[in-house]
């Protein structure tokens, strides 16, 4: 187990620069999460912790050793893939002991230690079978498993559940979690799926187009995010963004007034008004909006609206009758409103 | 799996699947019933079924041809060739498909245009030049003339088994602490294998059959290959037509019997590198 230091770490493709300048210090022990969009540098940051892509600038240490110039063999990484990347004609056992023979490990002790990490993942009746008559679930778990034998300080994922379904995936998150409760080994996961960035993160990392937006525990990104891109980015159904003129306690955006629910701002600046769909309210004043589409989930219901051309979604916790092209007035729970500067973006 | 297709179109893909196979074993039972007569029965009328069973035609097909001999020597040529062009085309391919060459395409086409030049247009420059180092008559140098000529294709074939693996393969094996040649050896080729195995049969086949390249390397006696020995066969004014059918049948034989054993594999692999995974 170690920590991983990665200061004004950059990456250029020819003249295209995709990373610019990232500073992340992960923990001993913690699971960070790398999110964000396709594109925006997570795979990337990650396949150059693992030494698969060169360094252009910047350092990377894990532990105390600055590994910039490792092969990916020497750092003492395991990397788990999207796609499982099982040897298909080696079976279970000797997939998960390829990294322990190519270290030269003697017999006996591979196999004590395919036996324990099989044990934990409950891989023991799959052992002398081959990646192909495995499902799905199954494969992925073989490929943690080969990551776990080898006792690495530092696991990284890429996106290991993208395969799964829906399910599946729910699933193999808890697995995953357990296991790091479990091993306590540094983890680094890269998805661009926020759900599993909230569940399965001690931090997470936003990124977004080659920069870091937001590093933070998973309810302070979702209460306190940094800029209208983490506040858009984290959540689902997305929070509410409106851009608009402050005038006395309201954002004004077209012909509405949203109101600013205790927030504070100067008037007249240019700023976006943000609320997160389970603050918005029912209330007497506030926004006037016509409904146009009702999602009962059974545990809530979304609420899409209409108000001036302006889309709002709203989430009820509580059984409501809501019916398409009903009027309803809409307010923020005091306090629960986010203002960002429209020029920066930045937290307000 | 229940097909959808109509009965006519079932019937009518049978007929066209039986007219098929019967164009492919005709030849090879003409073959069989003339090995069988006297060389005047078959003049006289080769569909005839035979009057007397010659089965003499094979013994004296065997020694006339020196089949001990020249088999083996086609033997030996066929293996070195297929060790040859597996083992410098798959390391060839390996590098075209994965690592990023600039010139790739201008290498494409110059593996390509080696394909279609014609031998006699260097047969007789190289048999100058293995002349004057002493390398005609021997097998081996024959099996390196074999190998330039048909690398291009196998290195053509076995880049797109390359292409098909997965690059986290790859890196995983990387990951795991092997070197770029244990991820060659340990990771690749065990999964280009059915690549390998079509190429070599491929291989083995067209070195078996070759006659050119040998009638023009291999002139003595000792070093002839079986097809060389086959013509040889043949006179100028009269020919032994029961024992040329049967030396034809001896020398097909174990190409026959490889390819029914193989095939199931054979297909496989050839349908293997079509699809990019």
């Amino acid at each position: 187990m170690a920590e991983v230091k990665i200061t004004g770490l950059r990456k250029s493709y020819g003249t295209v620069e995709v990373l610019h300048g990232i500073d992340i210090d992960i923990a001993d022990g913690q699971f960070v999460v790398l999110v964000g969009p396709s594109g925006c540098g997570k795979s990337t940051l990650l396949r150059m912790i693992a030494g698969l892509e060169g360094i252009t600038a910047g350092d990377i240490a894990i532990g105390e050793r600055v590994v910039n110039n490792l092969p990916p063999s020497q750092r003492d990484i395991a990397m788990v893939f999207q796609n499982y990347a099982l040897y298909p004609h080696k079976t279970v056992a000797a997939n998960m002991g390829f990294a322990l023979k190519m270290a030269r490990m003697a017999r006996p002790e591979i196999e004590a230690r395919v036996k324990r990490a099989a044990e934990i993942l409950g891989l023991t009746p799959y052992l002398a079978r081959y990646p192909r008559e495995l499902s799905g679930g199954q494969r992925q778990r073989v490929a943690m498993g080969r990551a776990i034998v080898r006792d690495p300080q530092v696991f990284l994922f890429d996106e290991p559940l993208s395969n799964l379904d829906a399910k599946l995936r729910v699933q193999m998150r808890t697995e995953i979690r357990e296991l790091h409760q479990r091993l306590k080994v540094t983890t680094v996961y890269v998805t661009h799926d926020q759900i599993e960035a909230m569940t399965m993160a001690d931090r997470i990392v936003v990124m977004d187009a080659g920069h870091i937006a937001q590093v933070g525990a998973p309810l302070e990104l979702y209460d306190r995010p940094a800029n209208v891109f983490v506040a858009g980015f984290i959540g689902s159904p997305a929070m509410n963004l409106v851009e608009g003129v402050v005038e006395g306690d309201a954002v004004v955006a077209g012909g509405l007034r949203l109101p600013l629910g205790g927030a504070v701002a100067e008037n007249g600046r240019r700023v976006v008004w943000g609320v997160r769909p389970e603050h918005l309210t029912l209330s007497d004043t506030g926004i006037a909006a016509r409904i146009t589409v009702v999602e009962p989930t059974g545990s809530e219901i979304h609420v899409n609206a209409r108000a001036d051309e302006q889309a709002l979604v709203a989430i009820f916790r509580d059984r409501r009758d809501f019916a398409p092209g009903q009027e309803v007035v809409l307010a923020p729970l005091p306090g629960l409103v986010h203002l960002f500067d429209a020029a920066t973006g930045a937290r307000i | 799996m229940k097909l959808i297709e109509s009965r006519a179109t079932l019937v009518l893909t049978y007929a066209a699947l039986v007219f098929l196979l019967l164009v492919t074993l005709f030849p090879l039972a003409l073959l069989l019933l003339n090995a069988l007569k006297p060389s005047a029965q078959i003049v006289a009328n080769p569909l005839a079924w035979p009057e007397a069973f010659r089965w003499d035609n094979f013994t004296r097909a065997w020694s006339d041809a020196r089949f001990g001999r020249t088999m083996l020597n086609s033997a030996t040529l066929a293996g070195l060739t297929i060790v040859l062009v597996c083992a410098t085309s798959s390391l060839t391919a390996y590098v075209l498909a994965r690592r990023k060459i600039r010139s790739w395409k201008i290498l494409t086409f110059y593996l390509l245009g080696t394909t279609t030049a014609p031998i006699q247009l260097f047969l007789f420059p190289l048999y100058f030049g293995f002349a004057r180092l002493g390398l005609v008559n021997s097998v081996v140098a024959v099996s390196f003339v074999y190998t330039a000529l048909w690398s291009p294709f196998a290195v053509m074939l076995l880049r797109t088994y390359f292409l098909a693996v997965p690059k986290e393969l790859e890196e995983a094996a990387l990951i795991d602490g092997a070197t770029p040649w244990q991820v060659f050896t340990r990771v690749m080729l065990p999964i280009v294998s059915p690549g390998i195995l079509t190429v070599a049969l491929i291989i083995g086949l067209y070195s078996w059959n070759e006659f050119l390249i040998a009638l023009t390397f291999l002139q003595r006696a000792d070093s002839n290959t079986a097809v060389v020995s086959f013509l040889l066969l043949s006179g100028q004014y009269s020919s032994d037509w029961g024992e040329i059918m049967a030396a034809a049948l001896l020398l097909t034989l174990p190409v026959i019997v490889l390819f029914i054993l193989l095939q199931r594999r054979f297909i496989e692999g050839m349908a293997g590198g079509s699809v990019k995974g």
